[in-house]
């Protein structure tokens, strides 16, 4: 908005002078300057809004690279919309791609001998002392959020927001309300939050029948459902806190159920032969004694048979989250740390750190560390021993495995007065993990989790619109 | 469990109502964008997406994300 | 100082008063005294208000309490969080000419009618301490780099004009013609006609105009200018450079919806020097140029 030698300056001053003196200027045409413009007019139509005299917009781009070698690649493109209507009124609005080729573990570890292993997914191949890997893997989701607050009185403020996501096989949809309430000379405020999400799952082979051979074939086994369905349901309660004119501290519990299928429907587990177990018994996956020939020339430890995993059908999660952040003459520095458990078993700590050091007026780098580890949920299982009982529920997924990861990463970026940024990062993030308990005979000679490494770039930019 | 984080949290406020008194006109620092305290929306939403597709736990911070079915 | 006087008139009463280094008059087409009395009293104490919180003079003032920060952050209220977005609009559609961190070439021009003309070395020291882009503005922060200094001077009385204005009109006062040292608005009904304006320069009156509501302003150097070797130097500094503006017209007087405005583009007009009127034109306003 430079101006040119004799150019005419009236629209944009006027508009600053309108800022200044709204009832001097009448409020001009309306133009057709946003897409959203039909958007604002529901929320006016329900009477969420009042119509703004001038609403300042902030866009944010955003775009994720994530590359597991080998494995895994991701595209994630992010659009943010935030409107400030003033008196404290926000609309937020973000909308997200995340598009996903590549390999993923299928759930079954390295093996001494070569493994094929036909599922959902199509037959997979992998050589001995190889991770078995689900190749055509391949997603696009697209989420969607809307959250709109505005104050209910003097030191409240309520807000409600709706999320939606769509992927190949999946989609979910949910509604959160949040209540912020300030004390204490805005130095303390208390926050309640409630969402609820209704998720849909919709495997193009349908829900397979887990933890059971199929018989005949090592094929999948029929499916029991075309689609199964989750509710995942959060409870925040929150304290933030102004320690001094420079720090802030924030404490947040929160409980989480997940109620519904929570298996994987792509992942398996294995079944292992076992020396010392009943031949020709009732064994795990299978339900029916085996040929011999299954069996003939296999190692404790040689896979016999696959089938699919299968999760508890609850979770409770229970969270405590505290962060810290501070500011040195420029700079900013912030910890979190993070404490999980859950009825499945599983505690995990994580702690976060990155500290914003300001190499001049507009440049800053922001290093960033995080470590991060979970012990294994009770029903994880490396493999299934040949011969057992079959279980309630076993998973081979090597999320849910005790791990330990570690982020190191470097953000660089340049901010303006006026608002607008742009910032770079790149992260490294390393997952480990041990040798799993329950390895059976040549197993235990095999890494049967291999460590992985992926690499991160984040581009970000934000632009402010001021009318 | 749950019983003892409300007697943290209630003992928390009452400590700091007792002691923190910055005025409105001190936080000039605290207004700025890098000190809000939920941080970048749009980086944490990516940050929590590729977590939530590589480990076991989630959430926390703010609402535990999901609706994804990578996990 | 806070003292104001209220005297009648052919057409009804008029409020004197004295604020930032001017004086101020608040005309009123009314024959209630006590209306008048009343609107005086609104109109002197927004103005002084103003002028306590704007001034870089005073030592108290908002802004003298961001330009002493020593290049610590400071937080500004509303009212000049609103003022500075006005600023930082401003610099940004002059390209730069409208800069509110151009004070600092006070220190070696000095408009007394002299010849005292600074060295262009004394000029171009303070270069580097000039430039609206180079203060941290993060509404509502606002961080001024130590040396540098922002001055609401170019905009302060327009400004306590249209809010003085706002005032009565917001009593539903009949109609008033306020003036703050030549900064005008006139608000309700005017008298018959329009009132009647005259710009005067060297005592005498070199343009006259009738307005029968809004905003007018007058940018110009009268009377503050450097005569050396023949040469007239004008007030108005081109804060790129430094140096004073060259053929730009002696006055230039701007209408329009509010004071502020008016006097935002006189003031560019004249920064445009001898393109001022194709400037003005193209701003499509009411003006008067001398």
């Amino acid at each position: 908005m430079i101006a040119r030698p004799h150019g005419s300056i009236r629209v944009p001053l006027r508009a600053a002078c309108r800022t200044l003196f709204p009832e001097r200027y009448p409020p001009p045409q309306p133009s057709a300057k946003f897409s959203l413009k039909p958007l604002v007019w529901v929320a006016m139509a329900v009477g969420l809004i009042r119509p703004a005299a001038a609403v300042e917009w902030q866009k944010d781009i955003a775009v994720l690279f994530y590359d597991e070698p080998g494995r895994v690649r991701a595209v994630e493109p992010v659009y943010g919309l935030k409107g400030d209507f003033g008196d404290d009124r926000w609309l937020n609005l973000k909308i997200a791609l995340d598009s996903l080729t590549g390999a993923s573990p299928n759930g079954i570890p390295p093996a001494a001998r070569p493994q094929t292993i036909s599922s959902a997914s199509g037959s997979t191949q992998a050589a001995a002392h190889e991770l078995p890997v689900d190749t055509n893997f391949k997603d696009t989701r697209i989420a969607f959020n809307a959250h709109w607050q505005q104050p209910v009185n003097e030191n409240t403020i309520a807000g409600v927001g709706i999320t939606f996501s769509t992927e190949y096989d999946y989609r979910s949809t949910g509604l959160n309300l949040t209540i912020d309430r300030a004390f204490n000379k805005n130095n303390t405020t208390l926050s309640l939050g409630v969402a609820t999400s209704y998720d849909t799952i919709f495997p193009h082979a349908g829900i397979p029948r887990p933890l059971t051979y199929g018989g005949g074939t090592f094929s999948q086994p029929s499916p029991t459902d075309p689609n199964e369905r989750k509710v995942v349901s959060d409870l925040l309660l929150s304290l933030s806190q102004v320690i001094s004119a420079n720090i802030l501290w924030a404490i947040t519990y929160g409980v989480t159920r997940a109620n519904g299928y929570l298996t994987d429907p792509y992942k398996l587990v294995g079944v292992f032969y076992s020396t010392g177990q009943p031949e020709g018994g009732a064994n795990a996956c299978i339900g029916q004694p085996l040929p011999s020939s299954f069996l003939q020339g296999k190692a404790a430890g040689d896979p016999v048979v696959y089938c699919y995993e299968k999760r508890p059908s609850d979770r409770l999660q229970q969270s405590i989250y505290t962060g810290w952040k501070q500011y040195f003459t420029g700079d900013v520095w912030d910890i979190a740390y993070r404490y999980t458990h859950n009825d499945w078993g599983m505690d995990t700590h994580m702690i976060d750190t990155r500290y914003a050091w300001r190499l001049s007026r507009n440049w800053f780098v922001r290093p960033h560390l995080r470590y991060y580890q979970q012990s294994a949920a009770h029903f994880y299982r490396i493999g299934l021993a040949y011969g057992d009982p079959i279980p309630h529920d076993a998973s081979g997924d090597n999320r849910l495995a005790k791990m330990t990861a570690v982020t190191t990463g470097l953000e660089i970026g340049q901010r303006e007065a006026s608002g607008r940024q742009w910032h770079i990062a790149l992260e490294i993030y390393r997952q480990n993990w041990p040798h799993p308990p329950g390895a059976i005979g040549v197993q235990n000679n095999i890494d049967l989790i291999p460590d992985l490494q992926s690499l991160m770039l984040r581009f970000g930019m934000t632009l402010v619109d001021k009318h | 469990m749950k019983r003892a984080q409300h007697i943290i949290v209630i003992t928390a406020i009452l400590l700091l109502q007792a002691c923190v008194n910055v005025q409105p006109w001190e936080r000039a620092v605290l207004a700025k964008k890098e000190m809000s305290p939920q941080g970048d929306s749009i980086i944490n939403g990516l940050d929590d997406h590729i977590y939530f597709s590589k480990e076991g736990s989630s959430g926390g911070r703010s609402f535990g994300g999901g609706g994804c079915g990578c996990n | 100082m806070a003292d104001y006087r209220i005297e009648r008139t052919a057409y009804g009463y008029r409020g004197t008063f004295h604020a930032m280094a001017s004086t101020c008059e608040v005309l009123m087409h009314s024959d209630d005294d006590q209306c008048a009395e009343r609107a005086t009293h609104k109109v002197a104490n927004e103005a002084w208000r103003i002028e306590r919180k704007l001034s870089r003079y005073r030592a108290d003032s908002d802004i003298s309490h961001i330009n002493n920060a020593q290049g610590e952050v400071v937080q500004v209220d509303d009212e000049l969080a609103n003022l500075l977005d006005f600023c930082d609009q401003g610099y940004k559609m002059s390209g730069g000419l409208f800069d509110i961190t151009s004070g600092v070439l006070r220190r070696v021009w000095r408009f007394d009618g002299s010849d005292r003309v600074p060295q262009a070395q004394e000029v171009q020291t303070l270069l580097p301490l000039i430039g609206w882009h180079k203060i941290v503005w993060d509404k509502p922060s606002i961080e001024v780099p130590i040396g540098m200094q922002i001055d609401l001077g170019g905009i302060g009385k327009e400004y306590a004009v249209d809010c003085a204005a706002r005032l009565i009109t917001q009593e539903g006062a009949q109609g008033t013609l306020i003036n703050f040292g030549g900064d005008i608005y006139a608000a309700g009904d005017a008298p018959a006609g329009g009132w009647h304006v005259g710009i005067e320069m060297d005592d005498a009156i070199v343009n006259s105009m009738r307005l029968p509501q809004g905003g007018l302003a007058t940018s110009g150097d009268a009377r503050r200018f450097l005569l050396k070797d023949g040469v007239r130097y004008s007030h108005i500094l081109n804060p790129k450079n430094g140096w004073p503006v060259r053929n730009a017209p002696r006055s230039v007087t701007v209408a329009a919806d509010t004071c502020l405005e008016a006097g935002f583009i006189a003031s560019l007009a004249l920064l445009h020097g001898k393109n001022a009127r194709s400037f003005l034109r193209a701003q499509k306003v009411q003006f008067w140029i001398a």
